[in-house]
């Protein structure tokens, strides 16, 4: 072989080629989140059920009781709906362990595949079954019609908190770098269930808990969302605030994820 | 680009100089916040007020930034040149970028709410909420960071502009013409401050006393922080394209230094020498003593960022370990001070005791904290390796002791030099080279200084015992691990470029694939990653998996899903093939079926790494065959040289013959005695055994055996242990 063709070789993918690359790393990833029922039929159908339960059924009637009046219907629409961004976002990190202990990170690393197809594959991924279950709350709440938003600025909320998924996803990706495939559901639930309770997006929280809100993501998203949308009635931080603080949080996660997988992975 | 003056390899000195003047602009800015309690109201107003304090606060803002945006805009271009447009932006985002909003929302809390505490303690019974609030976004003192990504993509974007306009590089000469002229002629200060001169002398609500308005409250960019910090960037950028310019600051160092002492004088003999809050925005003389005020204070930036510059690259030049460790630690030292300064600001504004003592106290528990916090959590770690591009060793590693080799494997070794391969493949350029490596877990060494080469379309089998290394020199030229010592390349690179494992396909010993995906889904996936593949179809009916096709993964047996982890090694076409233990598993007939491909494979050129167990694979396939043990190469050759170990016999026989004479007869590899028992290791065994009778008439209990391959292995192998 002589320098000529090992040099031509060298060149990088042409970027239609590699575009193609990307996207059928994300493709199969999709697809084999979509026929793992263990993964995908939860995160779609948990939140538009519990949605409907407790967001529909249960606290249907708040709005006359509650010291927010009706507008309180929108509050538990948006808490749900981050609900259903969050989860396949977090959970990705159960796939990054098994597929970790599997040696199948370190095969892709060897491989020629771009650098970060993995991970863009994984935000992908969560984001489309995120966007699935959104959406279904996002319809499920139009047809209860409880809330008072415009449809504009159910479009908003609905959009952002799809997007909205990245930050959980790269919280997701770090917790999958740590610990066994079989801990990593446990891992996932640990960090998922106080930060939804906590955060306050659909009970009330004692005086105490209300003021720390403020460190979990899931809060922040609330917020963005509703911050765009307009719905003053619920926006208790500027929306500027909001997606910095989830910038930083995938910054943070997803770089301290992409660091840890490229040794442990 | 060719041009000689962008060549900063040979220029280092002048490099260190601007890393020393970045560097201590950056912990000037520490010295700056503070002396901000000891005559402004935030973080904390002190008990103990000081003019002088406010004087030095005056001076360092009027220049610190602007000398860091010099430099940065000068280490801009170097990097450009350097790396290309898209290495440029990879590593701003990961050294900027990341810090930026990482550093954010780990950072801006506490910094918030130490001047939160600090207005509290100011303002006891108001609370928070009787403090002034913060308008806009609160960038902190991460607002630097910002901008700098703004004027990078800025940079990027006008370049790309300039360059199209300016195909025959006229503009660009005229351009480097007028800096050089403008420098040499003491004018470029005026022409530099001119923009920022026109900005604040019309921004109605400028608060003259402090300079360029900090652009810290919101995320729209303010002109003025944009423009002075902007021409600065500029600036510094076109610098880096003549370096003889930096002569010239180190001749003019002096002078600059000069006027802007002067002009500082005079802005702050203008202005007052403590900044009156009531009427910040006024200058006492109307609009011509405003417009005096306006140029003197830009002119003031320049001559001392000039002068600054110019003394830095005047004694700064040398490289020195101190200024070295400051250099590198600069940046997290400046990330992370505020919320410790503030914090010991607000802790100590009541204490009654002199501002002359408070300060340097403040200045002394930081740089303590702060140095400590580096040198414990930065400098070895992946924190500094991001903020500073590289990471220093914790200690100097220690030498590799290299244990002589035994007997054996010396006399073997003497045949097959260890960097004999190496030697020979130099006119033919290797496809994978280790060269030198060494690989510890823990104090354990897995490889010590190997080197290895893989030539060009040959097969190359690897064995060894358990334990011998041969897994992590794959990992190695993988580039799933990295060599302590040495270096690892894979066809003309390292292999943790991309375009080095584009012709590379790989089998693992162990892994699971996703089990949700069909064979024929898993080939395709493989398939998009390189440049000229086969077919799924193609590279189905090369392997014979055509009937596990349309299987999920996960369906399949243990050799059926080697099977399909061959099909996706060979399906990109690699001129590199890592096949480690391919066979295991499979049955006879699968297992003859893929070393046919193996073969077909090496036989158009591709060039395949195969570590194995079953020495008849080696021996059907390999062209050379390398054995490591103990992480060291101990034996090297073709199989057919590797057969000649096969013809070594033994022999052996109760006799009196001295076994010193005996080694040194032709054909004698190894003689040993116990009682009377000789035991021999011959090449050629006939000939010793003619000789030992000729030599002992009464030799009894004659017993000649032949060495099996994997009796040379297990001695050879046992002997370097």
């Amino acid at each position: 072989m002589n320098t000529a063709t090992l040099s031509r070789a060298r060149e990088p993918l042409p970027l239609a080629r590699l575009f193609r690359a990307y996207l059928h790393e994300a493709k199969f990833e999709t697809l084999a989140a979509l026929r793992t029922p263990g993964f995908a039929l939860p995160f779609i159908a948990v939140p538009v059920a519990i949605y409907f339960l407790f967001g529909v059924v249960i606290a249907g009637g708040a709005g006359a009781s509650s010291e927010f009046g009706p507008g309180i219907a929108n509050y538990l629409f948006a808490g749900f709906a981050v609900l259903a961004a969050a989860m396949p976002g977090i959970f990705t990190g159960v796939t990054v362990a098994t597929e970790r202990e599997g040696n199948l990170l370190k095969l892709k690393r060897a491989l020629p595949l771009p650098p970060g197809a993995t991970i863009v594959a994984k935000l992908v991924m969560a984001t489309g079954v995120a966007a699935i279950a959104v959406t279904l709350v996002t319809v499920a709440a139009v047809f209860a019609d409880k809330i008072t938003l415009s449809l504009g600025q159910v479009l908003i909320v609905w959009a952002v908190l799809i997007v909205g998924t990245i930050p959980f996803c790269a919280m997701g990706l770090l917790l999958g770098t740590f610990g066994s495939a079989s801990a990593a559901p446990a891992w996932g639930n640990l960090v998922f269930l106080p930060m939804m309770w906590l955060s306050g997006l659909f009970i009330p929280l004692p005086a105490s808990l209300e003021k720390w809100v403020i460190v979990w993501p899931t809060f922040h998203l609330d917020q963005l969302a509703l911050g765009l949308a307009g719905v003053e009635q619920f926006t208790f931080i500027p929306p500027a605030i909001a997606a910095a603080v989830l910038t930083g949080v995938t910054v943070v996660c997803g770089g301290l994820a992409i660091r840890r997988l490229a040794r442990v992975g | 680009m060719n041009r000689p003056t962008l060549d900063v390899s040979t220029s280092p000195d002048r490099l260190h100089a601007l890393d020393a003047a970045r560097a201590y602009a950056l912990l000037l800015g520490i010295v700056l916040h503070a002396t901000m309690s000891f005559f402004l109201v935030i973080p904390a107003p002190d008990v103990s007020q000081s003019t002088a304090l406010g004087v030095a606060f005056y001076a360092i803002h009027t220049f610190r930034m602007s000398l860091f945006f010099l430099i940065a805009g000068y280490f801009g271009h170097l990097l450009f040149h350097r790396r290309g447009a898209r290495g440029f932006a990879f590593d701003r985002a990961q050294r900027v970028l990341v810090p930026l909003t990482a550093g954010w929302v780990i950072l801006a809390p506490p910094t918030i709410a130490a001047v939160i505490w600090g207005l509290t303690r100011t303002f006891p019974g108001k609370g928070a909420d009787g403090a002034p609030a913060h308008q806009g976004f609160p960038l902190v003192h991460l607002w630097f960071l910002y901008y700098l990504s703004i004027l990078y993509v800025l940079a990027l974007v006008l370049r790309a502009g300039f360059v199209a306009l300016d195909k025959s590089d006229k503009i660009r000469t005229r351009v480097d013409r007028w800096a050089a002229g403008a420098l040499a002629s003491y004018l470029a200060p005026l022409m530099l401050a001119a923009p920022t001169v026109a900005v604040l002398y019309f921004k109605a609500d400028w608060a003259v006393w402090f300079g360029i308005p900090t652009p810290d409250t919101g995320l729209t960019p303010q002109l003025p922080a944009l423009v002075a910090y902007g021409t600065a960037f500029a600036f510094g950028w076109i610098l880096h394209r003549r370096l003889q310019h930096l002569e010239l600051f180190a001749r003019q160092w002096p002078v600059n230094l000069g006027l802007a002492v002067a002009l500082t004088s005079t802005c702050l003999a203008i202005a007052g020498l403590t900044p009156t809050l009531a009427a910040t925005t006024t200058i006492p003389g109307g609009a011509t003593m405003r417009l005096a005020y306006t140029a003197a204070y830009a002119l003031s930036i320049w001559t001392w960022t000039f002068g600054l510059l110019g003394m830095a690259v005047r004694f700064f030049s040398q490289e020195n370990a101190v200024r070295r460790y400051f250099a590198d630690a600069s940046y997290w030292l400046y990330l992370v001070h505020p919320p410790i300064v503030f914090g010991l600001q607000v802790l100590l504004m009541k204490v009654p005791l002199h501002w002359s003592i408070k300060f340097p106290a403040i200045l002394a528990v930081t740089m303590a904290v702060l140095l400590a916090s580096y040198h414990y959590l930065v400098r070895s770690t992946a924190l500094g390796e991001l903020l500073n591009g590289r990471r220093y060793p914790r200690r100097s590693p220690k030498a590799t002791d290299r244990d002589a080799h035994p007997p054996l494997v010396r006399a073997f070794r003497a045949a097959h030099r260890e960097d004999a391969g190496i030697a020979r493949t130099r006119d033919a350029e290797p496809v994978a080279e280790l060269v030198n490596v060494t690989k510890r877990y823990d104090k354990t060494v897995a490889l010590g200084g190997l080197s290895l080469a893989v030539r060009p379309g040959e097969l190359l089998a690897v064995l060894g015992p358990n334990g011998a290394g041969k897994s992590t020199a794959i990992g190695l030229w993988l580039g799933t691990l990295q060599p302590d010592e040495g270096i690892a390349k894979v066809l003309g690179g390292s292999p943790l470029e991309v375009a080095s494992r584009l012709g590379v396909g790989l089998m693992m010993q162990e892994v699971t694939l996703t089990p949700m995906l069909t064979a024929s889904e898993h080939i395709a996936l493989t398939t998009s990653y390189y440049r000229d593949p086969l077919s799924v179809e193609e590279t189905l009916a090369l392997t014979g998996t055509g009937e596990l096709a349309k299987r999920r993964y996960g369906k399949l047996s243990a050799g059926q899903k080697r099977q399909v982890q061959f099909a996706a090694a060979v399906c990109g076409r690699p001129r590199l093939l890592f096949l480690d233990e391919p066979t295991v598993g499979l049955d006879i007939q699968a297992r003859e079926a893929m070393w046919r491909v193996i073969a077909r494979r090496r036989d158009d050129g591709c060039s395949i790494v195969l570590t194995t167990h079953y020495l008849e694979e080696a021996e059907a396939l390999a062209d050379r065959v390398v054995v490591l043990a103990k992480g060291r190469l101990i034996a090297e050759g073709s199989v057919d040289e590797m057969r000649a170990l096969v013809t070594r016999k033994r022999i052996r026989c109760a006799s009196t013959v001295d076994i010193r004479e005996m080694k040194s007869w032709p054909g004698v590899v190894e003689v040993t005695r116990e009682a009377n028992l000789v035991q021999v290791t011959a090449s050629d065994a006939e000939t010793v055994v003619r000789r030992l009778l000729a030599a002992d008439p009464d030799l009894r209990q004659l017993e000649v055996q032949q060495a099996s391959l994997a009796e040379a292995f297990t001695e050879i192998t046992q002997e370097a242990a």
